[in-house]
């Protein structure tokens, strides 16, 4: 009984990790008639830091870059793990700008000349490299509609229809 | 899926993933004292739970008072270890004391300001934030009243199958849950 007992208690402590979690949420926006799409992601400043840091192999701090900066650093790595399919090909994303705090950091884009079809393939895998439990969490507006998705590692993509 | 789906189901994976480890932890802490056929009380207990942390998560999850959350972080544990100790006392093995749902909502209030650090990252734009507050909240209604059925179920089968005795259930489940939230404490305490 006894034996058991820390069995038990050593293998909890072993994998106890201090109550983290590890999401980012993105809004997405399809304006038709202009035939853009708006994306805002709202992501921990600290998972940033070091998906970018190991994407570009070379430490890479927020609050030192500049909004110039954050198009060269941030911009290659979200076009990598932000993949919306458009009716000719993927959605190639522009660079609009950054705001960061220790806490969390937004980070705007837009693609141009989306038009999309009613049902539209996305799939998010921001930072499913460094955490096994990442969840990114999507909302996104089309023809006066929400829907919103989870992604993970057993289901890093979605169909989403309108 | 609609939103009010994705609110209550990330309610719901945050309680029940070990994500929410530290709040599963308190809820067996809570019910080691209690049998499946004693519902009315647990049921009052986990009730009074409810009760305190839907308040905060609401408080501070509309941003009307914030609290630092590495305090909350090292109180949770905190609240596991005291329901752990009362767990050894005559009061606490008392399933008729009032005192015991009133301990599980005041310590609510903290898990509640827990849940709310999780629920103002998920939450993005202010337009909805009541109803995505509410689905949330019942997202983990949901989780949590499955965790304390689980245990039990599983307590009922031991006392059952095994002849396991009430006593000997809760020092076990208590001296496990109390131990590891002494780990949490030194590993969440501020500033370490």
């Amino acid at each position: 009984m006894r034996a058991w007992f820390l069995l038990v208690v050593v293998l909890l402590c072993s994998s106890f990790n201090a109550h983290e979690f590890y999401v980012s949420v993105f809004e997405i926006e399809l304006h038709t008639s202009k035939k853009t799409v708006e994306l805002g992601a709202k992501l921990f400043t600290d998972d940033l830091e070091r998906a970018l840091s190991e994407f570009h192999d070379t430490p890479i701090r927020m609050d030192t870059l500049s909004l110039k900066q954050g198009a060269k650093w941030l911009l290659p790595y979200l076009q990598e793990h932000i993949l919306m399919q458009q009716e000719a090909g993927w959605a190639t994303w522009q660079w609009v700008g950054f705001e960061s705090d220790p806490d969390v950091t937004y980070v705007y884009l837009e693609a141009k000349n989306s038009v999309f079809k009613n049902s539209i393939p996305l799939q998010i895998t921001v930072f499913f490299d460094q955490y096994a439990s990442q969840v990114n969490i999507a909302h996104i507006k089309h023809n006066g509609k929400e829907k919103s998705a989870m992604f993970s590692m057993r289901q890093p993509k979605t169909v989403l229809t309108f | 899926m609609d939103k009010w789906e994705l609110f209550m189901r990330l309610g719901f994976d945050h309680i029940t993933d070990f994500e929410g480890f530290d709040h599963m932890l308190f809820l067996l802490a809570l019910c080691a004292v209690y049998q499946l056929a004693d519902w009315r009380r647990w049921l009052l207990a986990i009730t009074f739970f409810t009760i305190g942390h839907s308040l905060t998560l609401f408080i501070s999850g509309m941003d009307y008072l914030t609290v630092n959350a590495d305090w909350i972080e090292f109180l949770i544990p905190v609240t596991i270890f005291m329901t752990g100790v009362s767990n050894l006392t005559k009061m606490g093995q008392n399933r008729l004391s009032k005192l015991r749902p009133i301990l599980a909502g005041i310590f609510g209030l903290i898990h509640g300001f827990g849940f709310s650090n999780y629920f103002r990252m998920v939450m993005i734009g202010e337009d909805s934030a009541l109803s995505a507050i509410l689905y949330f909240t019942l997202g983990i209604e949901i989780g949590q009243v499955l965790i304390v059925l689980i245990i039990l179920v599983l307590a009922w089968a031991l006392f059952n199958a095994f002849s396991v005795k009430m006593r000997d259930w809760n020092l076990f489940v208590t001296g496990i849950v109390t131990g590891l939230s002494v780990v949490m404490m030194v590993e969440t305490f501020p500033g370490f």
